[in-house]
């Protein structure tokens, strides 16, 4: 365990980098491979992110030097073009199909150019390639672009990057619960054009949202708004009472396992529940195969 | 969250078009799709999260502090898995009180045509012992496709294994 922390930097970054091929090969794409590269722009970080080509700024006239400057956002466009890549149904518009295609022609599959490595280079999660490099590139040229450093530092990313994990814990329940109770009962009120019944014919009624009237559209709008805000203010709450009890939990348990803070556990009970124990069981195997009435019985 | 909002009232766009050669709508542009592209934010998040466990240790490391690196990762890995697991633990909970309390039933006799199979919330199990292990089940295991999604539990877990034993 950690032992490449007594590495030289050349070999704990050439771990950093096996481990996510490896990931990127054999383990699960999303949370391996991209957390392994998150290490790796981590380590990109500590060292210049100015490429080689923008280091002589006097011998470049002013004009190349601002376009070498942009490249950053260039490659943030890229990735977030990347991201746009639907899961579902790529092939429908020409510019994701091709985006699909070079991936997995030359980056995912196991023809092309990756025909050399056909088995190492192998997944069937072309999406997800396709929305973790795009990630990549995205978190990349925020790094190397103060710019998009400042871009990204601004109150509204903060606000809802403080409210990420509890919208996560709580966005299922309440697409579940308030969501579809208000398209189901509360739009069908306001509009009549908003959802259409279909029995199924199995007992149970399928409700489809239809909702093509600009005053149906209009009104689901602020049906969703309203849901949203109240799922804002839900995470707020959330963030403010239950992550604390996180935090001072964790806090709590390193103390702990450290041994800065003495827990006393009443052992009190368990002892006297192993002493009965003993005391009533001469013969455990026959409690084990009887149940307990049985091993009493038999003294 | 804006995933999973979209497969569940507007599947339609999680599509690049309506159907082959269309024309795309606003939100099935590039960039603007953004908006319910649910794996690419949560790369972002796995991105990001590799950047934060790593920076600290590999700065300290870089300046030849091995015993504060340790000290860092430890600390670090055991502390992340309590302050993740503990909330996704009683958002688990909270969500299995609202479907023991009958929430789902308010709907059983609708089922919101949706791509999202998921949509439909855990329906209330009878009995006492039952329930709780019901409730156990899904504080564990990787997805629970019906209570709030406690994956993250496991895919913390995976990210501490893999971080506590390569490095840095």
């Amino acid at each position: 365990m950690n032992f490449t922390a007594t590495y030289t930097l050349f070999w704990r970054r050439a771990i950093i980098v096996i481990a996510a091929l490896w990931f990127y090969n054999f383990g699960h794409f999303l949370s391996s491979f991209c957390f392994f590269v998150g290490a790796i722009l981590a380590d990109f970080s500590l060292s210049s992110c100015r490429p080689i080509f923008t280091r002589n700024r006097l011998d470049h006239p002013q004009w190349l030097n601002r376009v070498l400057d942009s490249w950053p956002i260039g490659l943030a466009l890229l990735g977030l073009v990347l991201g746009s890549v639907p899961p579902e149904n790529p092939e429908y518009a020409t510019w994701s199909r091709v985006i699909v295609n070079f991936f997995h022609n030359y980056i995912t599959a196991i023809k092309g150019m990756s025909i050399l490595l056909t088995k190492l280079i192998a997944t069937d999660d072309n999406d997800r390639a396709v929305a973790s490099f795009g990630a990549i590139f995205l978190v990349l040229s925020i790094l190397c672009s103060p710019s998009l450093q400042r871009f990204f530092a601004q109150a509204p990313f903060i606000f809802f990057g403080n409210l990420s994990f509890a919208m996560y814990l709580l966005h299922g329940t309440f697409i579940r619960l308030p969501l579809q109770w208000a398209i189901i009962h509360i739009l069908p009120a306001l509009v009549s054009d908003a959802v259409e019944y279909i029995d199924d014919g199995i007992g149970a009624t399928e409700v489809e949202l239809i909702c093509e009237s600009w005053s149906c559209q209009f009104a689901l709008a602020i049906v969703l708004l309203t849901w949203f805000g109240l799922l804002v203010v839900s995470c707020m709450l959330w963030k403010k009472y239950v992550d604390v009890l996180g935090i001072q939990f964790s806090t709590w348990g390193e103390q702990v396992v450290t041994g800065k803070r003495e827990v006393h556990l009443n052992v009190e009970p368990l002892t006297r529940f192993i002493q009965y124990f003993e005391k009533n069981t001469r013969e455990p195997w026959m409690w084990l195969e009887n149940g307990w009435t049985d091993a009493k019985k038999k003294r | 969250m804006t995933g999973h909002t979209t497969r569940g009232v507007f599947p339609s766009y999680l599509s690049s078009a309506d159907f082959y050669g269309a024309m795309p709508r606003l939100f099935q542009l590039p960039i603007l799709r953004l908006f319910s592209a649910g794996p690419f934010w949560v790369a972002v998040f796995f991105v990001l999260s590799g950047y934060v466990c790593a920076v600290k240790p590999l700065r300290l490391a870089n300046a030849g502090k091995v015993e504060e690196t340790r000290k860092t990762i430890a600390s670090s890995t055991f502390r992340r898995f309590l302050r993740i697991g503990l909330p996704a633990t009683l958002g688990t909970i909270f969500c299995w009180c609202v479907s023991q309390v009958g929430a789902g039933e308010l709907f059983s006799e609708f089922e919101v045509q949706c791509q999202w199979t998921t949509f439909v919330i855990a329906k209330r199990v009878p009995g006492i012992i039952a329930p709780l292990k019901s409730l156990i089940k899904h504080c564990v295991r990787r997805k629970n496709e019906e209570m709030t999604d406690c994956s993250s539990i496991h895919g913390e877990m995976r990210k501490i294994n893999t971080t506590a034993i390569i490095g840095p």
